[in-house]
């Protein structure tokens, strides 16, 4: 169970498994985001035509599918696979705006608090206390009762949810970061506040921030699918997955495939967010690193 | 007093700020952003009833005297009636509350029961199939929606096997599901932490001299790494439970029609019954804090070091 690191060993099988897990999560977004794109290209039907007489067909490996409608159609003879290549973009965009609104305001709050410290720094930190130790979905709810449902709606009350965890992280990057020597070197021979910020305090924030926007596009997948679920989110005709499994759920009985490939559709890109984001923190984190490959020679030792 | 008791009244001071914190964000939505009038009442309503529901919800007074009046309701624990089902909130509250109670807590229970062995076999034979198991549930429990994950436990145990119970309330039976969905993705999530912290104790300089001096290693792992890795794994027990009180029940109650508070607040948002939501949102903010409070008792207790 000891751990001895000697000399330089080569790069075992637990790194070699981390970037494989990195080509497959950027492998799973790149087909999302053509899939967002070329949507109108690749369905094969309106996602919104309704058709009676189709209703309810199964896939197309079961008994009374077509290769017409290969994931089946819904109670209203809708085409599945239509709906879940559309689905793609509301997830998309709720993630994109929600990451890139709290991210961008988080990040300029934890600067700012970080680097004019005092009364300010104080009151900020307070309030992003209060706001992370009441999580989310019941204030995101509560906005939404407010509001009216709808993308907009979301992207909204998600981004007030989201960027406390921008500003915490950012804030405390800055704080460690002024008082290294060459930051401290830089502010003794004159250099002005936004120099200081922007030449000297902002690339170490580069790495940090990325990977957790990528773990935040997760957290806002997931829960603009559930907010869409439980009805408060995108609201019909409009295409959510969240919105699909929620229509297909008193079809669960007889016609599993209705919340079934949506539900699908969300596990997998989240899944595919989240071994992006594991590899990220793998690659800035040296200390994380050290760990990693510490504890792979130990595997192979023991 | 003597330390621990400044210590605790700390906390509870800061847990009331937290609240208050809370009240004045619910008290911003619903008062400044909104009008409370315009989504209760229907769009044919005349001038006359608006401004009686007005004066009724106390809307014609200044703010400040309205975030005054809301304080001291909430102090009293007087939340006001139900629009929706015409009784006091309080009454709906005190009827839906131990059914989440229930939810949470078996939910729980069974997420620890899961996750310790199973994070402590990992921890000590990395890469068998224990090992395995605990990454595969950790990253499941990340990606997985959890209403969809619901809805395909009901599928295949009401549904396919007929073991189960689909959904509503009930005896024991009613119970597994729901608690089963909530507590699977919490067990990943635990089981993780526990072998990431485990193997970093075990690999500490004291575990060595333990063993060097000739103690067992059955007693250094029960005793001395458990309780130096129990700190962070209750950290992230107590986090579960309060995700679990402010957001993941909402979800899980309303895939298994559970007759708890979560169900009830998305109703009421259906409803456009604001006050009854407001008052949920105040109960829950309560909840979570409490058991903050108690988590940071339970955290100086193992752990004398620590200063907050």
């Amino acid at each position: 169970m000891s751990v001895a690191v000697t000399g330089v060993a080569p790069r075992r099988h637990r790194w070699r498994w981390r970037d494989q897990a990195a080509v497959i999560g950027l492998g799973l977004l790149a087909l999302l985001v053509a899939t967002a794109i070329l949507a109108p290209e690749l369905a094969p039907f309106d996602p919104t035509a309704i058709s009676i007489r189709e209703r309810l067909r199964p896939p197309v490996w079961l008994d009374g599918g077509s290769w017409r409608h290969p994931f089946g159609t819904d109670h209203l003879g809708r085409d599945v696979l239509s709906r879940v290549i559309f689905g793609t973009r509301v997830s998309l965009i709720a993630g994109v705006s929600v990451v890139a609104i709290a991210g961008v305001f988080g990040t300029v709050v934890g600067l700012v608090a970080g680097f004019v410290g005092g009364r300010f720094d104080a009151l900020v930190m307070r309030w992003v206390e209060v706001h992370v130790a009441f999580p989310g979905l019941l204030l995101a709810l509560l906005i939404i009762a407010v509001l009216d449902p709808s993308l907009l709606t979301v992207i909204i009350a998600l981004s007030i949810n989201g960027w406390m965890v921008f500003a915490r992280l950012v804030r405390n990057i800055v704080l460690s970061t002024r008082a290294l020597p060459y930051v401290e070197a830089a502010e003794v021979i004159g250099c002005r506040p936004p120099r200081v910020i922007f030449r000297h305090i902002l690339p170490n924030l580069a790495a940090p921030v990325m990977t957790l926007a990528v773990l935040e596009f997760a957290r806002v997948v997931l829960a603009e699918a559930a907010l869409s679920f439980l009805g408060v989110g995108i609201q019909p005709p409009a295409t959510s997955w969240g919105l699909d499994v929620a229509g297909g759920r008193n079809y669960l009985f007889n016609a599993w495939w209705l919340v079934t490939f949506p539900g699908l559709a969300i596990t997998f890109t989240v899944l595919g967010v989240n071994f992006l984001a594991s590899w990220l923190r793998v690659v800035f984190d040296p200390h994380e690193g050290e760990k990693r490959f510490a504890r792979s020679v130990a595997n192979r030792e023991s | 007093m003597n330390e621990f008791g400044w210590f605790f009244v700390r906390r509870v001071l800061q847990g009331a700020v937290v609240v208050l914190g809370v009240t004045a964000l619910v008290f911003v939505f619903t008062r400044l952003i909104g009008d409370p009038v315009a989504i209760m009442l229907p769009l044919e309503a005349t001038e006359a009833e608006r401004a009686q529901l007005r004066a009724y919800l106390g809307l014609d007074r200044s703010l400040g005297l309205q975030f005054l009046e809301f304080l001291r309701q909430l102090t009293v624990l007087e939340f006001g009636d139900s629009f929706w089902q015409r009784r006091p909130n309080v009454e709906i509250i005190v009827e839906r509350l131990p059914w989440t109670l229930l939810l949470v807590g078996a939910s729980m229970t069974l997420a620890v029961v899961l996750a310790l062995p199973l994070g402590t076999i990992a921890a000590l034979y990395p890469g068998r199939l224990p090992d395995r198991l605990t990454s595969f549930l950790s990253l499941a429990g990340l990606s997985i929606p959890l209403f969809w994950l619901g809805l395909m436990l009901i599928f295949l145990f009401a549904a396919k096997l007929q073991w189960l119970p689909s959904s509503g309330p009930g005896g024991l039976a009613h119970l597994v599901l729901p608690s089963v969905t909530l507590a699977l993705p919490a067990a990943g999530r635990i089981a993780m932490l526990l072998r990431s912290t485990l193997i970093d104790e075990l690999n500490a300089p004291y575990v060595r001299t333990a063993i060097a001096k000739g103690l067992p290693a059955r007693r250094v792992i029960t005793v001395h790494t458990f309780i130096n890795a129990a700190v962070p794994v209750l950290t992230m027990i107590g986090w579960e439970v309060t995700r679990a009180l402010a957001g993941y029940t909402i979800v899980v109650e309303t895939v298994f029609a559970w007759p708890g508070l979560g169900l009830v607040a998305v109703q009421a948002i259906q409803r456009d019954d604001l006050v009854l939501v407001q008052a949920i949102v105040f109960v829950v903010a309560i909840l979570v804090v409490a058991v903050n409070l108690l988590l940071d008792v339970a955290h100086r207790l193992i752990d004398p070091r620590v200063k907050l």
